[in-house]
């Protein structure tokens, strides 16, 4: 019932934030067991430090600002970070993934260091260096991997032995390529590193100042994909590595934090901020009309119900009794001259039949609506249901007047209901029934002292959740840490609910 | 006994009326709605006025409501109410002053003649007559500390009897004791419950709905 009150954004939100969590624990254990022993557990720990943080800080920035691309290129940060760290797998082809992804977490970086904090692009210059690093680092960086045997390579003692991406064993033509997309790629990171430098001395003060805590984060960025280029990938591979790792995982990890801080200080313009406002209208409008279409469903089924169990009942209860009378009657008129006594017997048995008849009638008929409820009110029906009720019912009422005819209704079958569920599932000695008015809503409490755990997804439950909804009111049950249920229902007295303008 | 008889529906009416006649009683008017009940009643000065909850226009609770104006306005007409339904509510309205001369009976009870010519003859005469069903439901409510459960069953019973309004003698006659044993067990029920007795029946009613409605 609760979960109804998220958006369709927010729940993708949340399974990619399970997603997330899944995958770095998943990691972790990988990296943690591998018997490659270039894999420490410190360091697989700072990498699920850094993923993790990516992805929680990109989640908050991706539901706080929908329309702004900070928060997915974030959260896809984070998870090129975990994608990188099977490169310590001892699991040959985690292993081989691992190396062919190995950039991606800078890719993503660069992209979010450029479009920051719009999340748009300004300039061909920015799409030249994006499209750069994606085509490096994601697509040329990998690609060696089908070349590279790390059986034959005699630097690749803390290695698994095998890669089953391989397809032609050419270490010299990694070595290669590796060194020359080195000798690229850095002029274009001192170009890229200059290129933000003028852009932020140009912007606005305000810009400016909203940039600040992503300088820190730059910095950092550049400094990891150069380490990376020069360490892991270049020819020295192994002398550096270690320290060159760890420092810029620290560092890496307080990025997001920075681009968050970032982000959030950052004013929307106007026109951005009427496009969030927006969107986030609109997807709270789906999650509404959604949530309405399905009540709407249920309301109809939930009449469907009640009608064919009323048909059984009249089918079953009435309308048998009323048969059997006629038969009875019947065979009594037939007795009438031969043995009237056996006649008048006959005739006391029907009546007594007929008055079980209009006893179940009767009490149908306050089932579906009983007639005190309207022509007295809902204190005087609360009042007659815990008459009835076989365990003691106190009620708290502070109504003056008559409330609107659907709400009265709805709050009724709210008290009965819930009174019905205590007696038959709670096992509880008493309950209380709270009616008030408070600040133009009806405020109903309904609490026991039993065993607790009612399932508010229970059709009953649920159909009260759903004619509470149709005026705009809440139901909510809670088990309070003391025992006990506590059914709520909140709804609201205005003109759409028939009160009086 | 002249009795005025106010019911919309013309079968249950007729049959009424027939039943007031074959017990000897004078039906002096029929009327089908309640200021129509009201014209008549004024007009005649029945001494009991047999008076349906739900009559047109409404069909909510104008029976209800001319009962109660008939009570104040000519005290001396009784008044039989009878509702397709029993809430104890219009049974504490009603009664909520005083219950001389006055029923308060499920329809259903009509075709158990006995009892209703006796309700009627009560009513008619200045008693009351409560119907069973809703003493029942009075002294079933679930309660904590229920202080009936000090009664013994046959207490219970007389208690019952009592709320319906009637008499040491009628309750006598229906549980098959004499009245002598009712008047005791009356005696131990007002003792174990802390009521002040009373001498007349319709009194006694109030005492006793009052202690159970607390």
């Amino acid at each position: 019932m609760r979960l109804g009150a998220l958006t369709p954004l927010q729940r993708a939100l949340i399974a990619i934030a399970l997603l997330g969590a899944l995958l770095g624990i998943m990691v972790f254990v990988i990296a943690a067991t591998s018997e490659v022993p270039a894999a420490p557990l410190l360091e697989a720990f700072l990498t699920l430090l850094v993923g993790w943080s990516f992805i929680g800080t990109g989640l908050f920035a991706w539901d706080r600002r929908p329309t702004n691309l900070i928060g997915q290129l974030m959260v896809c940060v984070g998870f090129a970070v975990f994608v990188a760290e099977l490169t310590v797998s001892d699991i040959p082809l985690a292993a081989a993934v691992g190396f062919a992804c190995n950039s991606l977490a800078v890719v993503f970086l660069i992209h979010l260091l450029i479009v920051f904090p719009s999340g748009r692009t300004r300039s061909r210059v920015d799409r030249f260096f994006i499209g750069y690093a994606y085509i490096a680092g994601g697509l040329i960086a990998g690609l060696p991997i089908l070349f590279y045997n790390p059986a034959t390579d005699p630097e690749c003692t803390n290695c698994v032995t095998s890669n089953p991406l391989l397809i032609h064993d050419s270490l010299d033509f990694v070595n290669a390529w590796l060194n020359g997309l080195s000798a690229i790629s850095i002029p274009v990171l001192i170009a890229l590193f200059v290129h933000l430098v003028r852009r932020t001395r140009t912007a606005d003060p305000a810009e400016r100042r909203s940039q600040e805590p992503v300088w820190w984060a730059g910095g950092a960025t550049v400094f990891l994909f150069a380490a990376t280029l020069l360490t892991n990938l270049g020819p020295e591979r192994g002398t550096y590595d270690d320290v060159v790792w760890y420092i810029a995982n620290f560092v890496i990890a307080t990025v997001p934090f920075a681009f968050l801080f970032g982000l959030l200080r950052t004013r929307l313009s106007e026109a951005d901020l009427v496009a969030e406002e927006n969107v986030r209208l609109d997807a709270e409008l789906q999650a509404r009309l959604d949530d309405l279409r399905e009540s709407r469903a249920r309301i109809v089924q939930a009449g469907d119900a009640a009608r064919r169990k009323l048909e059984r009942d009249l089918h079953d209860g009435a309308q048998q009794r009323l048969v059997g009378l006629a038969l009875d009657l019947r065979l009594a008129r037939e007795k009438l001259d031969q043995d009237p006594r056996a006649a008048a017997a006959m005739l006391d048995e029907a009546s007594a039949e007929l008055s079980r008849a209009t006893d179940e009638l009767r009490e149908l008929a306050r089932g579906i609506h009983p007639a005190v409820l309207s022509d007295r009110g809902l204190e005087a029906a609360v009042e007659s249901l815990a008459q009835r009720a076989p365990l003691p019912v106190e009620i708290d009422a502070s109504l003056e007047g008559r409330l609107p005819g659907p709400v009265e209704s709805a709050a009724y079958f709210v008290v009965s209901e819930a009174l019905t569920n205590v007696v038959r599932h709670s096992g509880a000695d008493r309950a209380e029934v709270g009616i008030r008015r408070d600040n133009g809503r009806l405020q109903v409490e309904v609490r026991d002292d039993g065993s607790g755990g009612a399932d508010p997804a229970g059709s009953g439950l649920r159909g009260l959740a759903d004619r509470v909804a149709a005026l705009d009111g809440r139901l909510r049950v809670d088990d309070p840490a003391g025992g006990g249920t506590i059914v709520t229902a909140d709804i609201p007295l205005d003109e759409g609910n028939g009160a009086p303008a | 006994m002249r009795v005025l008889v106010a019911e919309d529906s013309v079968l249950l009416r007729e049959g009424v009326v027939r039943l007031l006649q074959e017990a000897g009683h004078e039906v002096v008017g029929q009327a089908g709605d309640a200021d129509d009940l009201m014209r008549k009643a004024r007009a005649h000065k029945p001494d009991l006025a047999i008076v349906d909850v739900r009559m047109p226009p409404t069909q909510t609770d104008e029976g209800l409501r001319a009962a109660k104006e008939i009570r104040s306005e000519l005290p001396e007409i009784g008044v039989l109410v009878l509702s397709g339904y029993v809430e104890p509510t219009y049974a504490q309205e009603l009664l909520a002053e005083n219950a001389e001369g006055l029923g308060y009976l499920l329809k259903d009870r009509v075709a158990d003649v006995d009892t209703f010519a006796d309700a009627v003859q009560r009513v008619g005469t200045g008693g009351s007559a409560l119907d069973p069903e809703v003493v029942s439901l009075l002294m079933g409510r679930a309660r904590e500390d229920d202080p009936l459960e000090d009664l013994t069953p046959r207490e219970r019973e007389v208690l019952g009897l009592m709320a319906e309004g009637r008499s040491n003698g009628a309750i006598a006659e229906q549980l098959v004791v004499s009245e002598r044993a009712v008047e005791k067990h009356v005696t131990s029920i007002f003792g174990k419950l802390g009521l002040t007795a009373s001498g007349e029946d319709h009194r006694r009613v109030l005492a006793v709905l009052r202690f159970l409605e607390a």
